[in-house]
């Protein structure tokens, strides 16, 4: 019931984080802002995995902060809208939107795991 | 209101996400591929597709079911962690089939949902 909750408690507070993107960015562009949140989450989550591969978190933890938060800020349905409003007006920026969002989002994670396993060796040294 | 409205359908959504990954757990494309994320994010681009065309005209009700509840119930960053996982242990195949079949998978079902409205 803890890991539920977490979770909800972590949806939550990502959902808002991405509505508050959205209504800064929003008015820029709407795609830049679901670029924005998929990038900066799946960064954050990649950090998050490779501190917690050595090192085991609290289940509750992992599922509020993983799960929950970085879950519930990044989102695959709102990339599938953005893109197919994009496909209605210019082709050619839709398909840059879809590389662009794909190769970033996995990028970052990437270099989000890295420092992570960094991060958490630099612990288990001193 | 708007905050607590996303709020809402944003913890409903990342419950549901979870409840479902755990059902899905097990299932595997070519066994290295996993595919729960995979599920719950092309039945949630089909449920974003309908309220798309649905909810043209009630923003609020757009707010908690599709900005909140689809958009925290689908993910893009635990995708993004398979992908690493898949390439970090050299299974660059499995990570270009992933990124394919996610990429039309959720295309597809989005378009699914706005065709089956109607627009």
């Amino acid at each position: 019931m803890r890991i539920i909750i977490a979770v909800a408690l972590g949806g939550a507070l990502g959902s808002v984080l991405r509505y508050a993107v959205l209504v800064a960015l929003g008015p820029v562009d709407i795609a830049l802002a679901t670029l924005t949140v998929n990038v900066v989450g799946s960064l954050l989550l990649g950090y998050l995995t490779g501190m917690w591969m050595s090192r085991e978190p609290s289940p509750w933890l992992r599922a509020g902060l993983g799960t929950g938060l970085c879950g519930g800020f990044t989102t695959m349905s709102t990339f599938a809208l953005d893109t197919i409003a994009l496909v209605e007006t210019n082709v050619t920026l839709a398909a840059a939107y879809i590389g662009g969002t794909f190769i970033l989002s996995i990028g970052s994670c990437f270099i989000g795991l890295a420092l992570g396993l960094w991060q958490s060796g630099k612990g288990e040294s001193k | 209101m708007t905050f607590l409205l996303v709020a809402l359908g944003g913890a409903i959504g990342a419950v549901a996400r979870y409840l479902l990954g755990l059902r899905f757990a097990k299932v595997y494309l070519f066994s290295t591929i996993p595919l729960a994320i995979f599920i719950v994010n092309c039945i949630g681009s089909f449920l974003l597709g309908l309220m798309t065309v649905l909810f043209l005209e009630s923003p609020s009700l757009f707010l908690l079911l599709g900005v909140g509840l689809c958009g925290a119930f689908t993910t893009f960053s635990t995708f993004s962690v398979e992908v690493v996982q898949l390439l970090r242990a050299s299974k660059w195949s499995a990570a270009v089939v992933h990124v394919l079949i996610t990429m039309v998978g959720v295309l597809l079902s989005f378009l699914t949902g706005v065709w089956l409205v109607g627009i």
